[in-house]
């Protein structure tokens, strides 16, 4: 491994939690104070998001390599819901069939920035670059 | 300290106060431009009208100078424990203000009770009967949590009762109630409550700007900055 590559990789783990801090800090922007209700996709998504920062934050300061194992689980069911939540929110699945008629509907356009960013594809964007940081974080020889 | 804990720190930090001052640049901005302020276009981004319609309730003087409109729900748990806020407010500016009430039905009975105010104000108990169903809602509104051992008695009888302490013609509400007589304006008022973006209870707007940050401090505030200008 060359010298600029382990560099990267040491950086990776923060670039993981960083991002997960950021969707903790952003989404409680918008329930806060924009005050656009979450509706129940982005709720089981932000219960995958929100320990990402304690768990990813506590390997790094342990700098514990097996850090990638305990977070992954996590971030992988968020990413999971965030795929789903998506297909939903683009009308590749009909809203007829999610568990989110009443209250918020989760394909409810909320937020456009540039015309394209939308909150569930910060989602989707924020659990696929967790993920693969913390897929090609590769442990360092001692 | 670890250097790790250092680097995490910083940023959590940096993160914080940068959301800080973001949450109140975007609520003063949201609150420092009336909804009916004109848009790029020259033409008003929401029309003047659907803040006050001419059969909204107003308590006040019509030449105020300040006109504090809310979006309410008789229903809503916020809007009985805030109502002597409101009420104070309006003695303290007395003669510089005036309320404008419109409805913004959220829970199961909202509809009912807001057809109930509404009999009320055709025999011109319009705030009285506002007044009653906020003191005592406890009794008629939605309950959370287990179910009551008894049952509680049916809305309509509640509603039956409060008319006659209210000294209503009470078969005149009651059949008003009876055929949801003013559904058609409680559904305008909610439309319009749309149309301003309001989705939660209760909403003010102060000479047409949003209250950004809910509470006290921050309404009267609000109105002190419009009085100045």
């Amino acid at each position: 491994m060359t010298m600029q590559n382990n560099k990267l990789n040491a950086l990776l783990p923060y670039f993981a939690w960083a991002t997960a801090l950021l969707g903790v800090a952003g989404s409680l922007f918008f329930s806060e104070v924009i005050l656009l209700p979450p509706c129940v996709l982005c709720w089981y998504q932000r219960i995958a998001l929100y320990p990402l920062v304690f768990v990813i934050g506590a390997g790094i300061i342990l700098r514990d390599h097996r850090m990638k194992y305990y977070a992954l689980p996590l971030c992988i069911a968020g990413l999971i819901i965030a795929i789903y939540h998506n297909l939903l929110y683009y009308g590749f699945i009909p809203e007829s069939i999610t568990p989110c008629a009443e209250g918020v509907p989760c394909n409810a356009v909320q937020i456009e920035w540039l015309g394209f960013i939308t909150i569930p594809l910060m989602g989707l964007g924020a659990f696929v670059f967790i993920a693969a940081c913390l897929i090609l974080y590769k442990q360092e020889e001692q | 300290m670890r250097k790790e804990v250092k680097i995490l720190a910083a940023i959590v930090i940096v993160v914080i106060v940068g959301g800080v001052f973001a949450a109140n640049y975007y609520r003063n901005s949201v609150q420092n431009t009336p909804v009916t302020a004109n848009s790029n276009s020259g033409k008003p981004k929401v029309d003047p009208a659907t803040l006050v319609r001419p059969d909204s309730p107003v308590l006040g003087p019509a030449d105020a100078k300040i006109t504090l409109v809310e979006f309410y729900d008789p229903e809503c748990e916020s809007c009985a424990s805030f109502a002597p806020v409101v009420k104070k407010i309006l003695a303290d500016y007395q003669g510089k203000i005036r309320l404008v009430a419109r409805y913004m039905p959220l829970h199961p009975n909202s509809l009912t009770a807001a057809n109930f105010i509404e009999a009320a104000a055709e025999q011109g108990k319009y705030w009285e009967a506002q007044d009653m169903l906020f003191k005592k809602q406890p009794e008629w509104g939605t309950k959370h949590g287990p179910a009551p051992t008894t049952p509680p008695p049916p809305i309509n009888e509640l509603f039956d009762k409060y008319a006659k302490e209210l000294g209503l013609d009470t078969t005149k509400a009651a059949a008003a109630i009876k055929e949801k007589r003013f559904d058609a304006k409680i559904a305008q008022d909610k439309k319009d409550g749309q149309t301003l973006g309001v989705r939660r209870t209760p909403t003010f707007f102060v000479n047409g700007r949003e209250l950004a940050t809910f509470g006290e401090p921050s309404l009267r505030a609000l109105i002190e900055e419009e009085l100045k200008k």
